[in-house]
């Protein structure tokens, strides 16, 4: 499969592509990117939404095939490249959307396809439970390797698919957005795993659209846009406005900007009142008292496994046992159901697109209008000119990448999936917009664009909560933050003059649980 | 961040995993996956407080004979459903094995042991035809089994013009109809390829690239899994156990009968879903369909020995398979 021809590596790269060359259809994905990857050091590979990133590093790990280019690795040119081959090479992936199968104990995922067999050919548990359990230990993940993939919560799956990477030989490590779902006491952990692969001189390479991340952690980056690679450096000659710079070739602005609405003129349009949960007969959320105004932004912090999703579920009837009050806009909603929800004016955008987000075999258009048909048919016949305004306005205001609105959702780019999630609920202009994750794998540009859509969208008198991980996030959206831990609220903290929304403030009522406001 | 902090956090990711995995054996995931085995033996109890005519050594055995069928069936259905695929065909695969098994032996006067060799040979090229379109051309099994099911009945049909082949030698009606000490040979052989197929998907590679690939099938290919010869491999087996049914309903019935054996597809899906194998793929076990099968079983058993009538018989069916996938659907939450 290999061609034993030598290339010079002169400084010891470990991968070399060559132009590179992709293209889907009529999209040209990658358009001549070279790309260096070194020794034992960690490579940051940041970009707009739809930029290349994840294109370029699935043809490395052989899951797609590049049109052109070469690829050689330590030296020697990839022929045929595949998946399998390119693992026996050390090229280990963990993909963009996380890919473990939830039926499967954490063993099985991480011995997927590399499974060690007894002397008569039979599957080995018992080694492959010892191995996983000492590869687990090694980066200090206590999830024993019998427990099922499907109830881990993302942060522990994340660390799972860095755990399976590490079966076998490991000497490129592909991570794809890890820390897009993780909270800052996940990252950290991750740091310390990456830090350890640098000492045993594996090779990194790193997407995120959290740039200060990408300044802490690695060693290089290379900016790509549009296909190609823009500029590549040394971690340390490059700071963060530049790589934003680079990325999208204009300054960004993103701060907090107040409501134009005056305090007095704003009516609760959005309460809960006593809402308890029950799973498995325990406890899940207890007394949650929230309540959001019109033209109000409230944010909503906690640490993974605080129960801020659950809440929203559980008002959405989608737990098992429930009892509480929602009242919107005055009026009380008679059922926990989704239908009753949404009838009164609520818009949920949930935190995971794949599974609660998009029809992924539909159109961009049909899935932006899924929400509104309703709104813009007449006798069941769909409006085709107000349809087609809408799916238009959308896209550009939220810079959807796509050659066209009739393209499936699935074949897009991470960041754009998450906006097309975004379009089709802005599109109902609900009374309530309930954000779970709001920005989730998408770029700072655009970040910047759909903070300012949802403020603007506050100025107009939409009471939105948002639910985010990300404290900047919070910071530069909400007007003030409900802080939870373990299924109760253990603080609120508003934005005055006193300047108790402060990162420090947040944090401590998040881990530790006091209020002292 | 402070020490004592830090500390603090790893901890309560700790206890964290540990308390889940507690919660995820809880009593009610005990019931609902071993549920299918407790309503067994209910309906056992039941009907033996009803009539005492159930629980004798004669009817079990007559139970156990009945279903057996079924039973082998649902092992390779099982097997096809778990991949995420189905399997439509295995009803008139059966007839026409039937119909090849019988021709060979009483027209073409072959030995015993190689009419059962052609007419599974016949299983498993129809079973290899079913796995490589699916796999290799992306056809949803649904379509490509219906296909198979009209050939192989058609097939069956043309070959005696639709009349049934009767004149089968003794010895090959053993099969059916003989025991072994006191037990049926369609029971031994059941159990032996029960015992051989629990064995495979417990303990082979190749057991666990099953429920990989139907688990999701983008991300076994990605582990290096060859999905197509997998799946090829996963309706040949469906293909055979077809084709090994049609050979026992011939010897037991001493004719091959080309309109045999339809709706014996339903039976084995049927047997699956009460098993708890999830017809999206990926998940249940096979055990649970060969239990589901036996419930089946029972389950016409009780109403006949009890007295009531054939058309009811079909609404309590529907019921039972019904209720089944509410249980199930329940796990899920
Ligand atoms: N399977 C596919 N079919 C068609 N087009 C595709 C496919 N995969 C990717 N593309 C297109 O290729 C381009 C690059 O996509 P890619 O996923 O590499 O972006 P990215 O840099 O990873 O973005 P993000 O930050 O949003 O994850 C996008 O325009 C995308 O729509
Ligand atoms: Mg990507």
């Amino acid at each position: 499969m290999v061609a034993g021809k030598k290339v010079e590596t002169a400084d010891g790269n470990i991968v070399e592509m060559y132009s590179i060359h992709k293209r889907f259809g009529g999209v040209v994905a990658l358009n001549g990117v070279s790309f260096k990857l070194a020794k034992s050091e960690v490579h940051g590979l940041i970009g707009e939404n739809g930029a290349g990133k994840t294109t370029l590093m699935k043809i490395l790990s052989g899951a797609t095939e590049q049109d052109s280019g070469n690829i050689s690795i330590n030296g020697k040119i990839v022929k045929n490249p595949n998946p399998y081959y390119l693992r026996t090479l050390g090229v280990q992936i963990v993909h963009q959307e996380l890919s473990l199968l939830p039926h499967m104990t954490v063993a099985e995922n991480m011995f997927l396809g590399k499974e060690l067999r007894t002397k008569s050919g039979l599957i080995d548990k018992e080694r492959m439970y010892i191995e996983s359990k000492h590869v687990l230990d090694e980066i200090e993940v206590s999830i024993s390797p019998n427990t099922m993939v499907e109830i881990l919560s993302t942060a522990q799956k994340q660390l799972v698919e860095i755990a399976k990477s590490m079966i076998g030989d490991l000497k490129v490590l592909i991570l794809d957005e890890p820390t897009s779902s993780l909270t800052d006491k996940e990252i950290f952990h991750l740091k310390k795993i990456l830090d350890m692969f640098k000492i045993k001189g594996v090779s990194v390479v790193l997407i995120s659209h959290k740039l200060n991340e990408v300044k802490d952690m690695c060693d290089k980056v290379t900016v790509m846009r549009d296909g190609k690679v823009v500029h590549t450096c040394c971690i340390d000659a490059i700071d963060i406005q530049d790589m934003v710079n680079y990325m999208v070739g204009r300054n960004v602005n993103d701060t907090y900007v107040p409501p134009v609405l005056d305090e007095c003129s704003k009516k609760i349009v959005f309460e809960l009142k006593g809402i308890n949960s029950y799973v498995f007969g325990e406890v899940e959320l207890k007394d949650i008292n929230i309540n959001v105004r019109a033209g109000e932004i409230v944010g909503m912090f906690g640490l993974i496994g605080s129960g801020r999703t659950e809440i929203i579920k559980t008002i959405y009837g989608l737990r098992r046992k429930q009892s509480g009050t929602v009242i919107i806009d005055g009026v009380k909603v008679k059922k926990l159901l989704p239908s009753k929800i949404i009838e009164q004016g609520v818009s949920w955008v949930p935190e995971d697109r794949r599974k609660d987000g998009l029809c992924l075999e539909m159109s961009i258009k049909n899935n932006i209008g899924l929400a509104v048909f309703g709104e813009i048919s007449k006798c069941g016949f769909v409006n085709m000119a107000k349809h087609k305004g809408i799916v238009n306005d959308y896209m550009n205001r939220l810079a959807i990448k796509a050659p066209n609105s009739k393209m499936n959702v699935g074949s897009l780019s991470g960041g754009n999936q998450q906006k097309v999630v975004l379009a089709k609920w802005l599109a109902v202009r609900p009374k309530v917009l309930i954000l779970d994750e709001p920005t989730r794998g998408i770029d700072v540009g655009s970040k910047a664009e759909i903070h300012s859509l949802i403020r603007k969208l506050r100025d107009e008198g939409m009471a939105i909560l948002v639910i985010s991980s990300e404290l900047p996030e919070l910071f530069v959206l909400s007007d003030r933050v409900i802080v939870m831990k373990d299924g109760v609220i253990t603080g609120r903290v508003m934005r005055d003059g006193t300047g108790m929304l402060t990162e420090e403030n947040i944090m401590r009522i998040a881990t530790i649980g006091v209020n002292k406001v | 961040m402070s020490k004592a902090k830090k500390d603090k956090l790893s901890k309560a990711f700790t206890i964290e995993t540990a308390d889940k995995e507690k919660a995820h054996f809880s009593l009610s995931k005990h019931l609902l996956n071993f549920g299918i085995l407790y309503l067994l033996l209910l309906l056992c109890l039941i009907t033996s407080l009803l009539t005492d005519k159930f629980l004798t050594t004669t009817n079990i055995i007559n139970i156990i004979r009945q279903g057996s069928t079924v039973i082998i069936l649902s092992l390779g259905m099982g097997i096809v459903i778990i991949t995420g695929g189905i399997d439509l065909s295995v009803g008139a695969l059966s007839a026409l094995s039937a119909i090849i098994v019988s021709g060979a032996l009483a027209n073409w006067k072959f030995s015993i042991p190689l009419a059962i060799g052609c007419s599974l040979l016949v299983g498993l090229l129809f079973g290899l035809f079913n796995g490589i379109i699916v796999a290799r051309f992306r056809i949803s099994p649904m379509i490509v089994t219906l296909a198979s099911l009209n050939a192989a009945r058609g097939i069956a049909l043309l070959y005696n013009d639709g009349a049934q082949i009767v004149g089968l030698p003794d010895a090959f009606t053993q099969i059916g109809r003989g025991y072994i000490a006191f037990i049926p040979v369609p029971v031994i052989i059941m159990l032996v390829l029960v015992a051989i197929v629990y064995f495979v998907m417990t303990y082979t590679v190749f057991g666990k690239y099953l429920y990989a690939i139907g688990g999701n099938e983008e991300v076994a290919r990605l582990a290096g899994i060859s999905v197509k010869k997998i799946k090829a491999a996963a309706y040949s087996i469906c293909g055979i156990g077809a084709a090994l049914v049609g050979v026992i309903y011939a010897a037991r019935l001493n004719m091959g009968d080309p309109t045999m054996g339809s709706g014996l597809e339903l039976d084995a899906i049927s047997s699956a879903v009460l098993g708890g194998i999830n017809l999206y793929g990926g998940q249940g076990k096979i055990l649970g369909a060969v239990i589901g099968a036996l419930l089946i079983s029972v389950l016409s058993n009780s109403l006949n020995l009890i007295g009531i009538s054939s058309f009811w018989q079909l609404v309590v069916k529907a019921a039972v398979l019904v209720g089944a996938a509410l249980i199930y659907t329940r796990k899920n939450v």
